[in-house]
């Protein structure tokens, strides 16, 4: 009997070219492998913290300040890359000005490896003056190295940022229009012009507290490089601190605003239902864009010389910054999820994870808000306990979230990355329940060696470690060989 | 384990309460997501239901700040009358730290003036068992006021709170607290 021939699909084969998904890949690959490694630095701090490995004090703390500049950077750039994919179809964004921003990124991070790993440089990520000049324990080019490596992460976000602006302001006509607020004030629209879809709003909010923030970053880091090069320049103690946490404080904040807007792109689309812009959803990112810039007087809520107007601001805006994702994104997400039929990938379940991260991250961070909690929380593990929740717990589970579904999700989850999800998400929650206890029993953050009982809970934290990378392994390897799979034959994954 | 402080207290309960709620929540609506309703039939309700929770969040944000203004430690809060009984110099440096004198009375108010000579330190007191009763930060050229009650005698810990370098882990002092007469 004669039988047809079968034809297999022969493998595309495809050069890089600069792409929207060319450039995405090489910037989410770029992070992934890093933040891999500094999660493992990660690791080897906690196993000293429980004394189970000895590094040298001025080691333990330039591994600290890589750790910590490393992160924060780098779940931007995943983010960033994130959001861009998800609305650069929408505000017609270039890859090549992406390209840009992420080689300046690139050279940042190189330049921090070089002051950290080569130069011993230890001033910890928020480098806060007159730390990076006084005493050191390493060479003053380390400390040159550092601040441009820093200013060059923080320029290209600033590209990043302005970027966005100039295609909202092309595609919208206007800022108000790109932060949906026609959706609330129909007076502002423009006939026969739709309003802006969320995750373009996500990215004008992004973009104008990113450039904001990186120009106070940037006014903080030259008063520094002045100093550093004349050291009668003066500066003032109380000033530098605001400046510093002003710009630490927005970087780290709108990495889960970043990542709102890959929510808002992908989350309806597992749960089959539509996420449109009305003007509660408008009103409440305006909200956001006031309370990230203003929310960061509780970083010095123990400066009692700083004004108490500032105090009480840092506060009561820290408090309301928790209204608008509480009330809008998060329980949106949520809402969009009930009764939905949703399809549980890996892309959704960490989608829907990370909401567990940024509710339980945000209620500590609230918690901590308080004056008279932060008189016993203040620089005690509970304010690592805090971030490491809505940046490891949300923000970088979105980053994955996004990759697996920017890798495509055609097939049905595999047992390996079911396997990994439990172990990832087992292992961070242990690792977070570490930091907590620490913080309520007042163990100081930033110590290499730790009062009782740090050491156990490091102990268990170490664990953690281990177990959430080995989760990690399995679920990057998936997403890598679903990015593969669909590189190679398109038309399969399509 | 160290005991908690009454504020670590609270703030566990708090937080237990608040995770508990939003696990629930969660696994809740992940456990129903299987059934499959029209958005329309479940938006209204969604709706109603945020513009409750908006009203709860925002009273709690309010509740919060108030009773907040009741029990702040700075100095025109703690001591109005600036009529402390002691009145303490502190000076932070890398790596120690220098107090005009290492013996306080318990019960009475003292006035701890803080400041730094090289870089941001932190001036954080632990009672005899480890637990942080408070916090201020000494900064170089600002000096800031820390008005306190020691609750008992006994040797008192004073731990820096601020990453200042790689002897950080190191500064510490103890302060022994007397039965005042």
């Amino acid at each position: 009997m004669a039988t047809q021939p079968v034809t297999v699909p022969a493998p595309v084969r495809r050069s890089w070219a600069l792409t929207p998904r060319s450039v995405v890949s090489i910037c989410l690959s770029t992070s992934f492998v890093l933040i891999y490694v500094l999660g493992m630095v990660g690791g080897i701090m906690r196993a000293n913290q429980a004394a189970v490995v000895h590094l040298p004090l001025d080691t333990f703390y330039s591994l600290l300040t890589l750790h910590g500049t490393g992160m924060i950077a780098l779940v931007t750039l995943a983010m960033a890359a994130g959001l861009w994919y998800a609305v650069h179809d929408i505000l017609d964004l270039r890859p090549r000005v992406l390209m840009v921003g992420f080689a300046l990124f690139c050279l940042g991070i190189v330049l921090v490896l070089v002051a950290t790993l080569v130069g011993g440089f230890a001033a910890g990520w928020t480098f806060l003056y007159p730390l990076p000049f006084v005493n050191t324990t390493w060479p003053a080019w380390a400390t040159l190295a550092f601040l441009l490596g820093v200013l060059a992460v923080g320029l290209g976000f600033s590209i990043y940022c302005m970027d966005i602006l100039t295609a909202v302001v092309g595609r919208y006509g206007g800022l108000l229009r790109g932060l949906g607020l026609d959706a609330l004030i129909p007076a502002l629209g423009r006939p026969g012009q739709e309003v802006a879809p969320p995750p373009v709003i996500a990215a004008t909010m992004v973009g104008i507290d990113g450039a904001i923030g990186t120009l106070a970053g940037a006014v903080i880091l030259i008063a520094l490089l002045a100093h550093y090069v004349n050291p009668a320049f003066p500066i003032d103690a109380l000033w530098a601190k605001n400046v510093t946490y002003f710009f630490g404080h927005i970087i780290a904040n709108l990495d889960i605003y970043l990542a709102a807007g890959t929510i808002y792109a992908y989350l309806p689309t597992y749960a089959g239902r539509e996420w449109k812009t009305n003007g509660v959803l408008a009103l409440s990112w305006v909200g956001s864009l006031v309370f990230v810039l203003t929310a960061y007087g509780h970083h010095l809520y123990m400066d009692f010389v700083q004004p108490p107007a500032l105090q009480f601001l840092g506060e009561s805006t820290s408090y309301l910054a928790s209204v608008p994702p509480a009330v809008v994104t998060i329980f949106g997400a949520v809402l969009l999820v009930y009764r939905s039929g949703i399809r549980w990938h890996v892309g959704s379940v960490l989608l829907y994870a990370g909401l567990v991260g940024w509710a339980v991250g945000g209620t500590a961070a609230e918690l901590d808000a308080s004056i008279p909690f932060n008189f016993v929380l203040h620089n005690t593990l509970w304010v690592v306990a805090h971030f490491h929740t809505y940046l490891l717990g949300g923000a970088f589970l979105f980053a994955i979230a996004f990759a697996s579904h920017f890798a495509g999700e055609r097939e049905a989850m595999s047992g390996w990355a079911r396997a990994g999800l439990w172990l990832l998400l087992g292992g961070i929650t242990l690792f977070l329940a570490s930091f907590y206890v620490s913080g309520l029993e007042g163990v100081p953050r930033r110590e290499a060696i730790q009062p009782a009982p740090g050491p156990v809970l490091s102990l268990y934290a170490t664990a953690a470690v281990a177990v959430l990378l080995a989760g990690l392994t399995l679920v990057l390897l998936d997403v890598w060989h679903r990015a593969r799979r669909s590189r190679a034959f398109p038309e399969e994954a399509a | 384990m160290v005991p908690l402080g009454a504020r670590q207290d609270l703030v566990l309960v708090l937080f237990a309460t608040m995770v508990t709620a939003i696990g629930a929540v969660f696994v809740w609506v992940a456990l129903t997501a299987r059934g499959r309703l029209e958005y329309q039939a479940v938006r209204p309700h969604g709706y109603f239901l945020r513009s409750w929770w908006f009203g709860v969040l925002l009273a709690l944000c309010a509740f919060g700040f108030v009773v907040s203004l009741a029990s702040l430690p700075y100095p025109a809060e703690a001591n109005p009358t600036r009529a402390p009984a002691l009145q303490v110099r502190v000076k932070g440096v890398q790596w120690a730290w220098l107090l005009s004198t290492d013996r306080v009375p318990a019960g009475r108010l003292i006035e701890f003036e803080v400041t730094a000579t090289d870089v941001n330190h932190g001036f954080g007191i632990y009672s005899p068992h480890g637990v942080l009763l408070g916090q201020v930060q000494a900064m170089p050229g600002y000096v800031n006021h820390l008005f306190f009650r020691f609750p008992h005698p006994g040797v008192y810990l004073i731990r820096c709170m601020e990453y200042c370098g790689a002897e950080h882990p190191y500064m510490l002092m103890p302060l022994t607290v007397y039965q005042a007469s």
